[in-house]
């Protein structure tokens, strides 16, 4: 077998590895893709993609599924690729509060995100543990998405969630909640 | 000095090769083709050194023999082969670690999950029953009730995308009879793999029950199986 043939009979057997490798790594080319994939995998979803927002592991993806909200994550591998994160489906929608909301933390990543039931809501205040205040006032459709770290990898703060508000224009609370234990689907 | 030619000769023609895989087998060839030459020149009469350097000089014009094998060994084509060879065996080796090692382990663990041994059980039912959730495939296998009131149902599920890799299955669904108790799940094991074979233990499982029925309603995905448990049942293997 001549060279040329050689090359051609390695492009062939290239062709037909390439599919079921690069599907069994668990690798995606788009974000979008990576949560699709990942929804489905876990039996939630398709889920309507709200917001889409940038950490340093990857992206938070802000979506509403039925009576369902979540935030899924996806991780960036290897400058191209995408890959499953973590916390893929999403909280019950209570429209009887004002707001509803979940907070989580993976690793030294914590979100809060949450729906706005009444649209009196015009800003979302929450309190950390060691005082810190995060705001939202500029919300996407009716969904809040609020995000901070606790620390590094190797050096974790107390960081916690400990209070949510939502105020109304008139700077009045129409909503409050106050938190004590571990976030949901903390992961060290 | 017919070594000295020689090399020379033969440095002069590799220089022209640009593919530098190729340059010892075409120095091994020449070199072959010179060793030939010397040995016809030494039977024509000729001494040892004189062959040599006839068979050298013979040889042609080292330039453009150089630059024709570089044609010939085109290294560009060289390059493409030698890449593709490595990403080739790169795959495959991804390939089996990924596909093949999974598949086969699946395959070959049968008996991945504990059995319960045939002296601590009560009944033990042959349940055949397929539900689908999404591109997962579960089927439920096998029921056993044990002495200590434990129900063990043994199940296996795969995904329909072989390719593909995903989430494991978080559960299998509520647990009841049809006397009406609902019951928590105790612990559970499964052997992983592309076919994932598992066992879900429901402690003190009522022994009076004769059907259980497991119903999975999440996230607007439902189904619901009933397995008789009746002593008695054409499918039942009473140990």
């Amino acid at each position: 077998m001549n060279r040329r043939n050689k090359v051609l009979r390695n492009l062939l057997i290239l062709a037909v590895l390439l599919p079921p490798a690069f599907f069994r790594s668990g690798l995606y080319l788009t974000p979008l893709s990576a949560h699709r994939h990942s929804e489905r995998s876990i039996h939630y979803g398709p889920s309507q993609v709200v917001h889409i927002q940038d950490f340093e592991q990857g992206k938070y993806i802000l979506c509403k599924y039925d009576k369902w909200i979540s935030c899924n994550t996806v991780n960036q591998q290897w400058l191209f690729f995408w890959r499953f994160g973590n916390q893929v489906t999403g909280i019950e929608n209570d429209p009887a509060k004002a707001v509803c909301y979940s907070w989580n933390q993976s690793y030294q990543y914590c979100k809060a995100y949450g729906i706005l039931n009444d649209d009196r809501v015009k800003k979302i205040e929450i309190t950390l543990s060691d005082g810190t205040i995060l705001t939202q006032t500029d919300f996407y459709e009716d969904m809040f998405l609020l995000t901070w770290t606790s620390g590094t990898k190797n050096d974790r703060q107390n960081r916690d969630m400990e209070r949510i508000r939502g105020y109304d224009s008139n700077h009045s609370v129409l909503y409050e909640d106050s938190l004590t234990g571990s976030p949901l689907g903390e992961s060290q | 000095m017919p070594l000295y030619e020689k090399e020379n000769f033969l440095e002069e023609v590799l220089r022209l090769i640009r593919f530098p895989f190729d340059r010892e087998e075409i120095r091994a060839e020449l070199e072959n083709h010179i060793t030939d030459r010397t040995n016809y020149y030494k039977e024509q009469g000729y001494n040892q050194e004189s062959a040599a350097g006839l068979a050298v000089k013979n040889m042609g014009e080292a330039k453009e023999i150089g630059r024709a094998l570089n044609k010939q060994h085109n290294p560009v084509l060289g390059w493409l082969w030698l890449v593709t060879n490595g990403l080739a065996f790169i795959l495959a080796i991804l390939v089996i670690l990924n596909l093949a090692i999974p598949f086969l382990s699946s395959l070959l663990s049968l008996n991945g999950i504990d059995k319960i041994p045939a002296s601590d059980i009560i009944y033990q039912i042959d349940a055949n029953e397929k539900v689908r959730l999404d591109d997962t495939v579960i089927r439920f296998t096998e029921v056993v009730y044990d002495k200590d009131g434990d129900l063990n149902i043994y199940y296996k599920y795969y995904d329909t995308r072989l390719w593909g890799l995903g989430w494991s299955l978080p559960g299998i669904g509520s647990i009841s009879d049809n006397l009406g108790n609902q019951y928590l799940t105790g612990g559970s094991s499964g052997n992983g793999g592309v076919i994932s074979r598992n066992r879900q233990v429901i402690p003190d499982f009522a022994a009076a029950a004769d059907t259980l029925i497991i119903d999975y309603d999440s996230y607007n995905r439902k189904y619901r199986v009933e397995i008789p448990l009746q002593e008695g049942d054409e499918n039942e293997q009473t140990k």
